[in-house]
């Protein structure tokens, strides 16, 4: 099985980043003509909530995660072995 | 129902069949056995009718070691199809012992399932934790032999809470019967310790990815699946609505997360999000509606599957390639395409990608948190929901399988190993197209429907924004060549103080005490031996010297007095008797 001509090719890398930013703009498009069916907090009026969470909430998880977290708890890899 | 005629325990099946591998000759026949006994198990479980089967009088109490409800069905269910294709995947394996563990394992977590009192799964429990160690051990090095020393302690301590536990609740009921546990008193805080433990739920939780990634290659595909979820399910079973549950699962789901994005050792950062998923089931049996806990179960089912598929796809990379960090991969889909595909689909379902097994069941625990207007699980339990698809399918995916390419020599795995991942593959795929396979399992009949616009759209939104942030992050959230400390640290590092203890203060005071011996108690003693001596020599040796010249001369002496002749001897007695005679005439 050769998948280097499907993920491999730099023609198609580029589909393939366009692809995702039309995803992008559909599913927020999408967003404003879906009638939410139940509305358990005060963001489930809101059309395109999830896709701010997805964006903000990924951030914070990069950004502490490799920032703060890191700061205190990373070591080196011998740490227990030393 | 009370009787033993259509109940044939599926554990006991696998518990005894483990012991007679040894003696089956090795070869297609041993791999044929192998694989029998866990589809026999599974047909079990199939054929069973609900009801308590094969219970047994012991000391005035009720034993029950089947208890048979849709609850314990559904478990029952998932672990020996689990089974079933974890032996697959480990059927290369050439070691009998192996094998024994990876069918005691199992089948001790089905005991424990059909446990209906306390003490069947108080015995089920302690088997499966020492069954399991032999799983770890059989990584076969120095890492793995520790970490396997740390795992059994901790299971050891969690077996001793429970058993503490169902002690004082027995003390209190006069019952080892295990069901609903209503308030929380001394003796079943203990027994949810016990069951806490065995889900990883933190501070709790450092022993799984301590233990975990260490395990050999077929071991963690068995590890992931039985003992946090046989801890899901007891938990499941005894405390649905326990409210604490709901925090310490939102945080657990959070702080799987949190870590796994941070790691970098493949099945490390695996590892990390069994605790995040035990998060969302956790938090379900918190919750405690029907809702909540058919979508806690729901989880667990399509969750052993995917999460078995993604130990097994980073088992085949170390298998084949060596390696377990993400920064020694890299371009690895095209030496591996089929484990890359493979892989890929249970990193789609653990992100709940919509036609995927995590999209008809995660939903459902977080659909329970907003139905039961909880805004703090909720948010925590999506924002886990992005860091899952964030760490699992986009970074493991992104730099194991894209990114540099790392030259690595490699190709597929053996057929087994991709039989084994093509099973569950097969599940996590069959189960998001039909979603009525599990949900007819579900201990509550109640409609659900994860197909409606508005959820597949806030799916694809969240998931599409999250691939955006990584996108814009990808440099940050590489992975680098680090050790993150967990809770572990607290108990790992208790040897070294205890040596650094030893070392410089016990070591210290021991110097100053020897100095002070040698110092005065030496020379004092010294100087008392030097005297003794004198005195030994000159009074004692004297004395004993003088009486014994003075014995000496008076024997010189008297000898003379002894002549030997008869005559001198009568003479003496002769004057004697006149000297008495002469004494007795003077004194009278």
């Amino acid at each position: 099985m050769n998948l280097e001509k499907i993920f491999g090719d730099p023609g198609l890398k580029r589909v393939y980043k366009v692809l995702f930013v039309i995803a992008l703009i559909f599913f927020f498009c999408v967003g404003f003509f879906v009638e939410p069916h139940h509305i358990y907090f005060p963001w489930d009026r809101l059309p395109v909530f999830n896709a701010i969470f997805g964006l903000v909430g990924a951030s914070i998880v990069i950004v502490f995660s490799k920032v703060v977290v890191q700061w205190f708890i990373s070591k080196k890899e011998d740490y227990y072995d030393r | 129902m009370t009787g033993s005629a259509t109940f044939i325990h599926p554990g006991l099946i696998m518990i005894i069949g483990a012991v007679l591998v040894p003696l089956i000759p090795k070869g297609v026949a041993k791999k044929v056995y192998l694989l029998l006994l866990p589809a026999l198990a599974y047909l079990s479980v199939m054929s069973m009718s609900e009801g308590n089967f094969w219970v047994i009088d012991f000391l005035g109490s009720e034993l029950v070691m089947g208890r048979v409800d849709k609850l314990s069905l559904l478990f029952a269910n998932i672990f020996t199809m689990a089974a079933f294709a974890s032996l697959v995947y480990g059927l290369h394996v050439d070691e009998d012992g192996h094998h024994v563990a990876s069918l005691i394992y199992p089948g001790s977590a089905i005991g424990a399932v059909f446990a209906g009192d306390y003490l069947t799964l108080l015995v089920f429990w302690e088997f499966m934790a020492f069954s399991s160690v032999f799983l770890i051990l059989y990584g076969k090095t120095k890492k793995a032999y520790d970490a396997a020393y740390r795992y059994v302690l901790v299971h050891a301590f969690s077996g001793i809470c429970l058993m503490g536990g169902i002690l004082l609740h027995f003390g209190d009921t006069g019952s080892f019967a295990f069901n609903h546990v209503g308030a929380l008193d001394m003796g079943t805080t203990l027994i949810l310790i016990g069951f806490i433990l065995n889900a990883a739920v933190p501070p709790l939780s450092a022993w799984l990815p301590d233990a975990y990634p260490e395990a050999s290659v077929s071991g963690a595909v068995f590890l992931s699946a039985f003992t946090t979820k046989s801890a899901v399910y007891v938990l499941a079973r005894g405390f649905s609505g326990t409210e604490i549950l709901i925090v310490l699962g939102a945080i657990m789901a959070v702080y799987g997360v949190i870590f796994a994005v941070l790691e970098n050792n493949m099945r490390r950062l695996l590892a990390y999000h069994i605790v995040s998923q035990v998060g969302f089931m956790v938090c379900g049996i918190g919750i405690g509606t029907q809702l909540a806990i058919n979508g806690t179960t729901a989880h667990a089912f399509a969750h052993i599957l995917y999460k078995g598929l993604l130990f097994m796809g980073a088992g085949a990379i170390i298998y084949m390639t060596g390696k377990r960090k993400l920064t020694e991969m890299g371009g690895l889909y095209k030496k591996m395409p089929i484990t890359f595909i493979l892989f890929m689909i249970g990193a789609f379902a653990i992100a709940a990608v919509p036609l995927t097994s995590g999209f008809v069941s995660k939903s459902m625990t977080i659909s329970a948190a907003g139905e039961s207007h909880l805004q703090f699980a909720w948010i925590m339990l999506t924002l886990a929901s992005t860091g899952t698809f964030l760490s699992i399918a986009l970074k493991i995916g992104y730099y194991a399988f894209f990114g540099k390419d790392a030259g690595l020599e490699a190709k597929d795995p053996p057929l087994n190993m991709l039989i084994g991942m093509a099973i569950p593959a097969f599940f996590c795929i069959f189960m998001g197209f039909y979603p009525q396979y599990l949900y007819r399992l579900l201990p509550f009949a109640i409609e659900y429907h994860p197909y409606t616009a508005e959820h597949v759209v806030a799916s694809a939104q969240l998931l599409l924004f999250t691939g955006l942030a990584f996108w814009g992050f990808l440099k940050l959230a590489a992975p680098k060549n680090k050790l993150t400390l967990d809770t572990d640290w607290f108990y790992r590092l208790f040897g070294r103080f205890f040596l650094c203890f030893a070392h410089r203060v016990m070591l210290t005071i021991d110097e100053a005490v020897s100095n002070a011996y040698r110092t005065v108690l030496l020379k004092y003693s010294k100087l008392v031996a030097a005297e003794s001596f004198v005195f030994d020599v000159k009074i004692i040796d004297g004395a004993v010297n003088g009486v014994a010249s003075v014995v000496m001369g008076l024997g010189k002496i008297i000898r003379r007095l002894q002549t030997g002749q008869l005559q001198h001897y009568a003479l003496v007695v002769l004057i004697g008797i006149v000297i008495l005679f002469n004494i007795l005439l003077f004194v009278l």
